[in-house]
């Protein structure tokens, strides 16, 4: 439904340029807008046109239209005042509140139809139907999730609202309360250039998000998609982008589906198969150094540096040995040698499937 | 304008990756602060820290006296400028730089106010009814600025604002941005990976790595003066010469040997050395490609290495010579005058008193 203040101000813009007063009616006579003082008689003689046959009549100084949308009345354009051609600048602003109003029921159809596609809510039959209707055709799309965290999402949807292009097809909606999300066109990007694109726009959103809502945000983006009923896809897999993000690569911005690597299959696994997994690796109590801070970013930081002990001491500030003395205490702890690759794999899982336990069980 | 104070600033993700340690800086009003390191050195996680956009582990945050830890980004008085800035395509210039404030319901006057007083600044007077499309890169940029400066906000805090940009606005932006500063009088905070851009804007440099602060000086200091061998490699284009040596006391005279050749350092530096019991240790002697010459004033002086060219670039006022000496690559940076070209057996002489000595174990600076 489109706002009382908007069909004001294009009274108000009309009126400015003809010199006419205006006002609109529902057709139970009820004021929507007006530019002049409604005489109270008019709300009667409103009702009373609305049910005539008469397209257009004239009482007092006042003319009355009827507004039709797909083929029934709506409501009365009243204008007050004389000036030359008259009767054509009302049949013009009969037809401009009309195109007006239907621009917003649409627009606000495809809101609605955009939604229902994401939640797969629509019957295939139905959704290529509406399709039709609103002009929405298959091309290539990706669906960017916005994550907000508990934020408001008005800031942050009116700013993605202007970054996007809404006219060429892409569709910024909102289906919970701390997300927002836009479907985008991408078919005007090429093949071979599609990961570093999608990259870019992802960053783009996440850097003027930041600029000018001042809100802390994180992207998933999934898959391209072509056919319609495919964007659900695209939005789950965004969806899981953002959840498997926020497990594994919590310092990440901007989370592709296509780039989850390794996170995205233990994120998959079953919660017993976790259990079995580290009862194997670490038996029945999970050890205490796990929590311990230097041991931790001590193995993060032999990770980052490919096992490589010298390295690893130099960018630590320590002395190779005192790292030795550390990764031996470790090994104790854990029964795992991270200096052999096969401990160093096992490890590095176990470690994953803990965050995935807890994030799960969180 | 203000000041701002971090305090044992620590970033620790939960899967245990310390991005930030014991990060401690005083910030004055006005000042221009660079942080600059290599990439994955934590500056822009501090930087997004100081905005609100990464919660601090641990450790104090203020500005302006009053602690910020746990205020919203939005209610902290700061404007940023990031790297993946896009302008609105189908708003002109000047609904770009007003859509923040509309967004923050500011009235129509005080807008209109603003904007039109950050177009004077930046010069963007005659293009406000112009949409993106109509702007060339640095008017883009500038328009990506007045976005932030229409805030007026207590600090400005930017995050490789220029890495999208080709190398002649760089250059061009860089200069704007400098002089944005002396006109705004803003105390601006600044995240770069380039340290040109770090020596020509900063009033003060943070020099980053793996999290932990390097150093913090003036761009001067940090040159002539680095903590370390990691500021001594980072600061400066080409980057200083490294040449693994052994260090040679002989009574009060202490030498630098490397390969066949030995080179005698002045009074002051060899003090050091000495009062180190530097003797027969491994040190690594750097030194910058503009301390070293072939001229003949240079030569009479002694501490004399001979090589081979391996390489000749000629800058227009000087010439860059590529060559080897004790196994390290080395570059001199001499006269375009020179007769030296690509594969001529050369001398050079090295100016003792800019010599840098480093401890080959801390790789800590021993005498600058």
């Amino acid at each position: 439904m489109i706002s009382a203040q908007k069909i004001l101000n294009t009274l108000n813009e009309i009126k400015e340029i003809t010199k006419l007063e205006l006002a609109l009616f529902q057709i139970n006579g009820k004021l929507v807008a007006t530019t002049m003082k409604v005489d109270a008689r008019l709300e009667k003689v409103v009702s009373d046109f609305a049910v005539s046959e008469a397209k257009q009549q004239i009482y007092m100084s006042y003319q009355f239209y009827k507004i039709d949308i797909e083929h029934s009345t709506e409501y009365v354009l009243v204008t007050d005042g004389f000036a030359e051609n008259s009767f054509v600048i009302g049949q013009m602003a009969v037809c401009q509140i009309r195109t007006l109003i239907l621009s917003k029921a649409e627009g606000y159809d495809r809101n609605n139809f955009i939604q229902n596609v994401l939640l797969g809510n629509l019957l295939t039959v139905d959704l290529y139907g509406r399709a039709k209707r609103l002009h929405i055709e298959a091309k290539p799309r990706v669906t960017f999730v916005i994550d907000t965290g508990n934020k408001n999402t008005d800031t942050v949807m009116e700013c993605v609202k202007n970054l996007s292009d809404l006219k060429s097809g892409d569709f910024v909606t909102s289906v919970d309360e701390h997300s927002v999300v836009l479907v985008k066109d991408v078919s005007y990007i090429e093949k071979d250039g599609m990961e570093a694109e999608l990259e870019g726009i992802a960053s783009s959103l996440v850097d003027n998000l930041h600029m000018e809502a001042m809100v802390k945000v994180r992207v998933g983006y999934g898959n391209v998609v072509v056919q319609i009923p495919d964007i659900a896809q695209s939005y789950q897999e965004a969806k899981m982008a953002l959840e498997v993000g926020k497990v594994f690569y919590a310092g990440m911005d901007t989370i592709s589906y296509g780039k989850l690597g390794i996170g995205r299959l233990i994120y998959q696994l079953p919660m017993s198969l976790c259990d079995m997994f580290i009862k194997e690796v670490f038996g029945d109590t999970t050890p205490d150094i796990l929590e311990d801070e230097e041991a931790m970013s001590t193995i993060q930081k032999f990770f980052e540096n490919n096992l490589n002990i010298s390295e690893t001491a130099r960018q630590l500030y320590v002395h190779r040995n005192t790292l030795v003395y550390r990764l031996e205490r470790i090994e104790k702890a854990i029964g795992l040698d991270i200096r052999s690759f096969d401990d160093a794999m096992t490890f590095r899982i176990a470690i994953m499937v803990l965050a995935h336990m807890k994030d799960t069980r969180n | 304008m203000a000041s701002l104070s971090l305090k044992n600033i620590c970033k620790v993700y939960e899967n245990g990756f310390e991005a930030v340690k014991d990060f401690n800086l005083e910030v004055e009003d006005k000042e221009f602060i660079i942080f600059v390191g290599p990439s994955g050195c934590g500056k822009s996680t501090t930087l997004r820290m100081i905005a609100g956009l990464e919660e601090i582990t641990s450790g104090e945050l203020r500005i302006d006296g009053k602690i910020m830890n746990d205020v919203e980004p939005k209610d902290r008085d700061i404007a940023m400028v990031f790297q993946n800035y896009a302008l609105y395509p189908h708003m002109t210039v000047f609904d770009n730089m007003a859509f923040g404030l509309k967004l923050r319901k500011v009235p129509k006057d005080q807008i209109k106010a603003k904007v039109e007083e950050a177009a004077r600044i930046l010069d963007l007077e005659k293009l406000l009814d112009r949409k993106p499309k109509a702007l060339s890169g640095g008017q883009r940029q500038r328009v990506a600025m007045g976005r932030a400066i229409v805030r007026n906000p207590k600090v400005f805090l930017m995050d490789e604002p220029l890495s999208n940009l080709d190398a002649k606005l760089r250059v061009q932006m860089r200069a704007e941005i400098a002089s944005l500063h002396n006109r705004l009088g803003a105390t601006i905070i600044y995240v770069t990976h380039d340290q040109t851009e770090a020596m020509t804007l900063g009033t003060r440099i943070v020099v980053l790595k793996d999290g932990v602060i390097m150093q913090v000086d003036s761009p001067q200091k940090l040159y002539n003066q680095p903590n370390n061998l990691f500021v001594a490699g980072f600061i400066g284009s080409p980057q200083m010469n490294f040449i693994d040596a052994e260090c040679v006391i002989e009574g009060s005279k202490v030498s630098l040997k490397f390969g066949e050749f030995s080179v005698e350092l002045p009074e002051a530096k060899a003090k050091k050395l000495i009062e180190g019991n530097y003797n027969g240790k491994k040190v690594v002697l750097g030194i910058r490609p503009e301390d070293i010459s072939d001229s003949a004033d240079a030569l009479a002086k002694g501490a004399n290495v001979e090589s081979d060219v391996t390489g000749y670039e000629l800058l227009g006022a000087e010439v860059l010579l590529y060559y080897t000496l004790a196994g390290a690559n080395m570059t001199a940076r001499v006269s375009a005058d020179t007769p030296a070209r690509y594969g001529d057996h050369i001398k050079l002489a090295f100016d003792v008193n800019k010599i840098h000595v480093f401890d080959k174990e801390t790789e800590l600076t021993i005498t600058n």
